[in-house]
């Protein structure tokens, strides 16, 4: 059955500085919450006051008029403090907008604690900096140790392929097996190509015929003994692409039309804007057929004996984008699949000569 | 003049393998033993032909190609891994001739070393003929001469032809011809086989060489003395 690894979607819930854009309106009324207490404070002042006052029968009128005067001082200084409080608000919204965008500048400290959330969010962005470089660095040394690894394993590989060089039966299927050992190795060095950002794209004026032929030479002891049929008819075609990824995909689409055709024909066909590889094995369902490109998806391949890797085609999916092309592919399940590379022929790419 | 190749590869098993499959073509091969001092041991094989792997302890491979090179031209091929990242324009800047890579594909080598002979020292790689029961094959244009006779065979008849007379006295297998074939980008199937070996031996039998190539039931053809 399906085993479903599909990456964890991208978060593209609202940037956190979105979130809490507030209307001036809604500023006063919290910064009224906010001072209320100061405000209480003014209020009881005067209370206490008109209260003495009037319990000392004094003239009134002296009280009212002072008191006019605070209300008036303390809504005059109430304005100005608003203004700050709103011009400080801002000022923390272009901060967060900054560390969403991973950037920082320190703001004017004006109170303890403005001070003590400064010191906690520096330590805080150290931090995050710190593990990033550490995860890239991590990433990288994976990278050195897998290519090392795929140069040491290359050696005794020759060795072996040197050694089984004779024409036995058991020889040959030593030398089966020992070719699906390289083709997993060359999976890991194309996987790690792939992941990383380099840029490893050499175009070049590639003759679609040499390089499809190529490939099919690679796969001829694979073919020959499963006993399938290929038909290929050559093109005189010329196209501007990256000759090692191309072959990449190519090869790994044969190698699938191979794993999954028991009997019958592998086709490899050049149209007016594709390569078509086209099996007669025993086809994509339906339901699995939106999801193949995914990584590790294997989906139900009536294979109950090995274990797909699920990466294959999603790796050709990956090489394919890196060359701005496109795979599609049909199928029926129990006639055969259909893949295409297209986009090779586009006015940019290439020419077809007949 | 011996056909004499130095061999620079630090893995034993590598070497020796290498070593063996070479001097099946008729060439000399010397491995080198020290690898701090390659291009004094260059001097003292005088090789004509190096086969030089790039990586190596002590100094890598382009070190000593530009040590040799001080004091001679001799053709240099490289041996390099997939991951090297390298293609033959960065090989000859670096002074070499030509590089194959790992794992290395014998028929590629032989192929190789046989040009670099060629161009270099005019050499042809022995035999251009193959010979039995007097019908000589003539590699050069594909033809079969007996009895003053000369033969035609198609691409495919002259591959299986050859293939087998190179194998002489061993049971080659279909498979393998099969694969030969597919390697001429001849992608034939069981039955184009069997009608190609048939229709080879209906053209021996033609001109009197009856029984040129044996069955081998379960196990391929040969041709044998």
């Amino acid at each position: 059955m399906g085993i479903d690894s599909r990456k964890p979607s991208t978060n593209k819930q609202m940037p956190h500085s979105e979130k809490q854009k507030l209307g001036t309106g809604k500023l006063i009324g919290r910064y009224i919450r906010e001072k209320l207490d100061v405000l209480l404070l003014v209020a009881a002042c005067n209370i206490v006051m008109l209260v003495v006052f009037f319990l000392y029968r004094l003239d009134m009128a002296p009280f009212f008029y002072a008191f006019l005067l605070n209300v008036f001082f303390t809504f005059c200084g109430l304005c100005i403090s608003f203004f700050r409080y709103v011009a400080r608000h801002r000022e923390r919204e272009k901060l967060l907008m900054m560390l969403e965008n991973n950037d920082y500048a320190a703001i004017d400290q004006q109170t303890l604690e403005t001070e003590d959330y400064t010191r906690i969010i520096e330590l805080l962005y150290q931090r995050c900096n710190s593990l990033l470089s550490e995860h890239d660095f991590l990433m990288e040394d994976s990278k050195d140790y897998f290519t090392l690894w795929v140069h040491q394993i290359k050696t005794p590989i020759s060795v072996l392929d040197m050694l089984l060089k004779d024409d036995s039966q058991e020889m040959r299927a030593c030398r089966v097996e020992l070719f699906r050992i390289e083709q997993y190795v060359d999976m890991v060095l194309n996987y790690f190509r792939l992941g990383s950002n380099s840029k490893d794209i050499a175009y070049k004026e590639v003759e679609l015929d040499t390089l499809i032929k190529s490939c099919i030479r690679k796969y001829a002891p694979l073919f020959i003994n499963k006993k399938l049929k290929l038909s290929y008819e050559p093109v005189q075609a010329k196209i501007l692409t990256d000759d090692k990824w191309l072959s990449f995909i190519i090869e790994q689409l044969l190698s699938n039309a191979v794993k999954y055709t028991s009997d019958g024909t592998v086709s490899i066909e050049v149209t007016d804007n594709a390569i078509k590889i086209s099996d007669t094995g025993i086809g994509i369902r339906s339901e699995d057929l939106p999801r193949i490109f995914e990584k590790g998806y294997t989906g139900f391949n009536g294979r109950s004996g090995s274990k797909s890797s699920g990466l294959g085609l999603y790796l050709c999916n990956l090489a394919a984008e890196r060359l701005s092309l496109k795979l599609s592919v049909t199928s029926e399940p129990g006639k055969g699949s259909q893949f295409y590379i297209s986009g090779l022929f586009d006015k940019d790419s290439g020419e077809r000569l007949e | 003049m011996g056909k004499r190749i130095m061999l620079v590869e630090d893995d034993h098993a590598l070497a020796k393998a290498i070593k063996d499959k070479v001097e099946t073509w008729g060439y000399e091969v010397v491995v080198a033993k020290d690898f701090q001092h390659i291009s004094e041991e260059f001097q003292e094989i005088q090789p004509l032909l190096v086969l030089l792997d790039i990586n190596l302890p002590f100094f890598n491979g382009f070190y000593w190609c530009t040590e040799i090179r001080k004091a001679s031209n001799v053709p240099i091929v490289f041996i390099t891994s997939a991951s090297d990242n390298m293609n033959i324009v960065m090989a000859m800047n670096m002074g070499g001739d030509d590089l194959i890579a790992k794992p290395i594909d014998l028929d590629v080598l032989s192929a190789k070393i046989g040009a670099i002979f060629r161009r270099a020292y005019n050499m042809h790689t022995a035999p251009n003929v193959l010979e039995h029961r007097g019908a000589t094959l003539n590699l050069n244009n594909g033809t079969l001469d007996y009895n003053g006779k000369q033969i035609d065979l198609t691409k495919n008849e002259f591959k299986i032809l050859t293939t087998l007379l190179e194998k002489k006295n061993t049971i080659v297998s279909r498979d393998m011809l099969m694969t030969k074939l597919w390697q001429d980008d001849c992608y034939v199937e069981e039955n184009t086989l069997t009608v190609n070996v048939t229709r080879l031996r209906k053209k021996l039998e033609a001109e009197g060489l009856e029984e040129f190539i044996k069955t081998k039931v379960g196990q391929g053809y040969i041709i044998e003395d």
